[in-house]
């Protein structure tokens, strides 16, 4: 055991014996896999993020129905949902899309009753829109940036209602740490919403809690009830439970992860003989020092064992290198330029902790990917070289 | 020889160590995220799921309650879910929602028309 170890510490040093080789090999591996940890790091902590939105919200989604499209959905569902057998809540909410400042940003307004909300939200800096106090706004931290916005700013209005136009004051913005939909949010209550889009006694959704064990009895009441349309026209409501939000996780993320993988085992195979080329293939210093080992009294398989020590080394730096600067790439600088790649509108610089998540899996999956490309290379020319006759070798 | 070995040994402790720690670390740290991402999303009902930041162009990007699907997919084309730049180049896919109710004769469910 102690030989081994010995021959095992000469491979170490064999590193150092070759240190251009040795960084050319490492950068290699780097190169290779560090985009690959930061995209599936994206991907996982988007998942979770995703995970969490269908976890903590409503336990079905009414939403309305006129030709297979959606449409908003008349107040006076809220009584009829809430008659049904099983259902302990329903809150009507909207949520739209707005146009904000001369650049015209684009943000989603989420408006929901007020004394839904707490007197105080961790995610939020400043406070909550009040029950007694319209056109208060809390706005996301990309709106807020952009627009130049802080808590207590007042915004001209960008609306057009028939009652008549108002100014909003902000009186929150979230923070940076909340999930990543915050950045063009505009949270109001209920009502502000209706009169930003001029939609009375309407909303996009209403949220459903049931008692438990009712969900699937709930949603088939639902969906055979009708609504009457502001047009005179009939109004059905479409249910989207939390189990179908979270049936799409593993079907959808986790299919693109894997096509993911394959292009970066693609990468790997151009990458190979840049790695093998570095590693030791047709490397004449190599088949010279073999030559000398085996002249000494080395076996062959102890040659094959240092061979294997120095892959070792090689690949376990690249592979905890390319982890460190992932990790580095996405918490220091927050995914600064490649956030933007993944997530739609994020931009260069992100304006909100870009959501990641390093796992131990793909982090032993990069390592194993570069032991076995290093390892090719390196076994396969010091079994060449320690196959030959010494003499041969040295020459 | 061996002080070069030993050097690189513990260069090499170090790095896998630092690896360790990165992992650990994260895993604490996704817990506090958790946190704020469920108190978030408590307070406006379940907002947001895909890779879009906001509704411009694709809602299903943003989140599929809002739309069950991508107005802009072109599937039988090859390559046709590429069309929308909400998905494009994005790890982050999901398939639409399904909302169809099996026929009679598909699954013998009686709400069914």
């Amino acid at each position: 055991m102690r030989h081994l170890l010995e021959i095992a510490q000469t491979g170490l040093a064999a590193v150092r014996l070759h240190p251009l080789r040795s960084l050319v090999c490492v950068a290699a591996l780097v190169a290779v896999l560090l985009p690959y940890l930061v995209g599936l790091g994206l991907s996982k902590g988007l998942e979770d993020e995703a995970e969490a939105s269908a976890n903590f919200g409503a336990d079905l989604y009414v939403s309305g129905s006129q030709f297979g499209r959606p449409v908003p959905i008349p107040l006076e569902a809220v009584d009829r949902v809430r008659r049904i057998d099983g259902v302990t809540e329903v809150v009507p909410r909207i949520v739209g899309e707005v146009v904000l400042g001369k650049d015209q940003e684009h943000a989603v307004l989420v408006g929901l009753p007020p004394e839904r909300f707490a007197d105080w939200a961790g995610c939020v800096e400043g406070r909550l829109p009040q029950e007694d106090r319209p056109n208060e706004l809390v706005i996301g931290t990309a709106l807020a940036r952009r627009l130049k916005l802080t808590v207590g700013s007042r915004i001209p209005p960008f609306y057009h209602n028939r009652q008549g136009d108002k100014t909003s004051s902000v009186v929150g913005v979230f923070k940076s740490d909340a999930p990543l939909w915050q950045s063009r949010l505009v949270l109001a209550s209920f009502e502000t919403a209706a009169a930003v889009f001029d939609q009375p006694m309407r909303a996009t959704d209403l949220l459903v809690s049931c008692r438990p064990g009712y969900q699937a009895t709930v949603s088939r009441a639902i969906v055979g009830l009708t609504f009457a349309g502001s047009d005179g026209g009939a109004v059905r409501p479409r249910v989207t439970a939390r189990e179908d939000l979270l049936a799409l996780l593993p079907r959808g993320l986790r299919h693109r992860e894997g096509i993911f993988t394959l292009h970066f085992v693609l990468a790997f195979v151009v990458g190979i003989l840049v790695l093998l080329v570095t590693s030791g293939v047709g490397l004449a210093e190599r088949r010279r020092e073999i030559g000398i080992l085996k002249a000494t009294g080395w076996q062959t398989d102890e040659v094959l064992l240092r061979g294997l020590t120095e892959s070792f080394a090689l690949s376990l730096s690249g592979a905890c290198l390319a982890l460190l600067l992932a990790w580095v790439w996405l918490r220091v600088f927050n995914g600064y330029g490649i956030a933007g790649l993944f997530l739609a509108g994020a931009g260069a610089a992100p304006d909100f902790a870009v959501p990641f998540r390093l796992t131990p899996i793909p982090a032993v999956l990069a390592f194993v990917l570069s032991f076995v490309v290093v390892l090719t290379g390196t076994l396969y020319s010091s079994w060449r070289a320690a196959t030959t006759a010494p003499l041969e070798a040295m020459r | 020889m061996e002080s070069r070995g030993s050097g690189l040994f513990l260069i090499l402790l170090l790095l896998a160590a630092a690896a360790g720690a990165v992992l650990v670390g994260e895993d604490l740290a996704q817990r506090r995220r958790q946190a704020r991402a469920e108190e978030f999303q408590r307070l406006v009902g379940g907002v947001g799921f895909g890779p879009a930041l906001d509704l411009s162009g694709c809602a299903f990007g943003f989140d599929p309650r809002l739309d069950g699907g991508c107005a802009e997919e072109r599937g039988p084309v090859p390559g046709g879910a590429c069309f929308c730049p909400r998905h494009a180049g994005s790890v982050l896919f999901y398939a639409p929602l399904e909302r169809g109710q099996p026929l009679p004769v598909e699954g013998g469910d009686e709400t069914s028309p």
